[in-house]
């Protein structure tokens, strides 16, 4: 546990320090919806029945170009193997980046979420279901950005590969995750897509966390 | 010693408490490779704690990566290496500290918080002045890391392997990019380290002779040719 705590706080330092990457992620998203609003041609009606599943594809491509900056750095400068050599494992490593990430790669996405919905022109109703959603789904995606970021940590150009792996996991979560958020809506707060999307991030935990603690084992003691 | 030589440690944060003395490491007919290129082949040794082993050869002979073969962090194509403790077999990971390159100094942090990382981690966050004065990194332990000189990044990856406390010290030509007051600041940290029953095996191009220590040099040759000298 203090290990995590220690790595949490590691990371914080770092990312506050790498001159605004915590930002890049929102001003990423506020520019992708921007060009859609724009390329829509600005009608209001259907920015409206667009904005939610346009909010999520940001958040989503947002969160997933963060992968290669979650280990990649860390492993180059040999700070990977150091930390491994101090007595914390590849799951406390894990656990610690996946943690930070959803604190500087998801919350500042997340806080800037009312803002772009008004550009949508969603209701305050609609705000809250993004928003409420997007927090439910939050842990599950961190977890595959941290597993991409652990399967291709060291490795040059990866992107597209990791785009690859990740996306048959983020497919499930991107179709209940707009469906409960329809479901808040219709339904409220107790709706069974939400227990589903609840469900599959808990899932999504269970299955990507030790699955990044093992790739990044193999990328830190090679056979 | 010079009147630059290192200040000592307080008694109390004294890097080295006294490791087992029947700690060894047994080398177990070892060869390592590094993709399809054969390093070295059929290696056996046994190493015991108060050692200093000297790994020396050409470059690119397999140095570095024996190093790593002892921290865990390359698997022997073939045999093992088993780290005893008390009788006991134990995990490596839980013994070594590893000084190589790179150097694993957090880009963004200062030296103190870079150092104050590791503290943490092994519970000693009270130590983080006394070993800042004592490696001489106090006067550079707000700069961040990127902007330490060499010698000074050296100075700091030392100041997290005492730390550490681990018996086993694995280090990459720790007296390069050293002046000569850092250089006597290692000899004399290696010196403590294995008059405390530690074990130091150093990769270099240049053994440095450390008075009442018992040294070893291991000359690695091409594969069918390593040698031990003893």
């Amino acid at each position: 546990m203090n290990a995590i705590s220690v790595i949490i706080r590691r990371e914080l330092l770092c990312v506050w320090r790498s001159g605004g990457q915590w930002i890049m992620g929102a001003v990423f998203m506020s520019a992708f919806l921007a060009l859609c609003g724009i390329a829509l041609g600005g009608q209001i009606s259907e920015l409206r029945r667009l904005g939610s599943p346009l909010i999520w594809l940001a958040v989503l491509f947002a969160m997933l170009l963060s992968f290669q900056s979650l280990f990649q750095d860390d492993f180059r400068q040999g700070s990977l193997t150091q930390l491994r050599l101090h007595g914390v494992s590849p799951l406390a490593l894990c656990l610690g980046k996946w943690a930070a990430f959803l604190l500087t790669g998801f919350l500042p996405l997340w806080l800037i979420t009312p803002l772009v919905a008004t550009l949508f022109g969603l209701s305050l109703n609609a705000t809250g279901a993004v928003m409420f959603t997007l927090a439910l789904t939050a842990p599950a995606l961190a977890a595959y950005v941290t597993l991409a970021g652990a399967l291709l940590c060291g490795r040059q150009g990866a992107a597209f590969l990791a785009i690859l792996l990740v996306m048959p996991f983020l497919i499930p979560l991107l179709i209940f995750g707009l469906e409960a958020t329809q479901a808040v809506l219709t339904s409220g707060w107790t709706a069974p897509e939400i227990r589903i999307l609840f469900g599959l991030t808990l899932l999504s935990i269970a299955i990507g966390l030790p699955a990044s603690s093992a790739a990044l084992r193999i990328n830190l003691e090679p056979s | 010693m010079t009147a630059n030589a290192p200040k000592d440690l307080p008694i109390n944060t004294l890097p080295l408490s006294g490791f087992a003395s029947d700690f060894r490491i047994i080398l177990d007919d070892i060869s390592l490779s590094r993709g399809d290129r054969l390093l070295m082949s059929r290696l056996s040794a046994t190493l015991s704690a108060g050692e200093l082993l000297y790994i020396t050869g050409e470059n690119g002979i397999g140095k570095t990566s024996l190093l790593l073969a002892f921290a865990g962090l390359l698997k022997p194509t073939q045999g093992e290496i088993l780290f005893q403790d008390e009788g006991a077999f134990v995990d490596s990971k839980n013994y070594v500290s590893l000084l190589s390159q790179p150097d694993g100094a957090s880009r963004g942090l200062t030296a103190r918080e870079d150092l104050r990382i590791y503290l943490c981690l092994h519970g000693r966050s009270d130590q983080e002045q006394s070993l800042l004065d004592h490696t001489e990194l106090d006067i550079a332990a707000d700069v961040r890391t990127e902007n330490l000189s060499l010698g000074q990044r050296k100075r700091l990856a030392f100041a997290k392997i005492i730390a550490a406390q681990k018996q086993v010290w694995l280090l990459d030509e720790p007296f390069s990019a050293l002046d000569e007051t850092g250089r006597a600041f290692v000899r004399k940290t290696l010196q403590n380290h294995i008059r405390n029953n530690g074990l130091c095996l150093i990769a270099t191009h240049d053994p440095v002779k450390l008075e009442g220590v018992k040294t070893r040099i291991l000359n690695l040759q091409k594969p069918q040719q390593t040698e031990r000298v003893l």
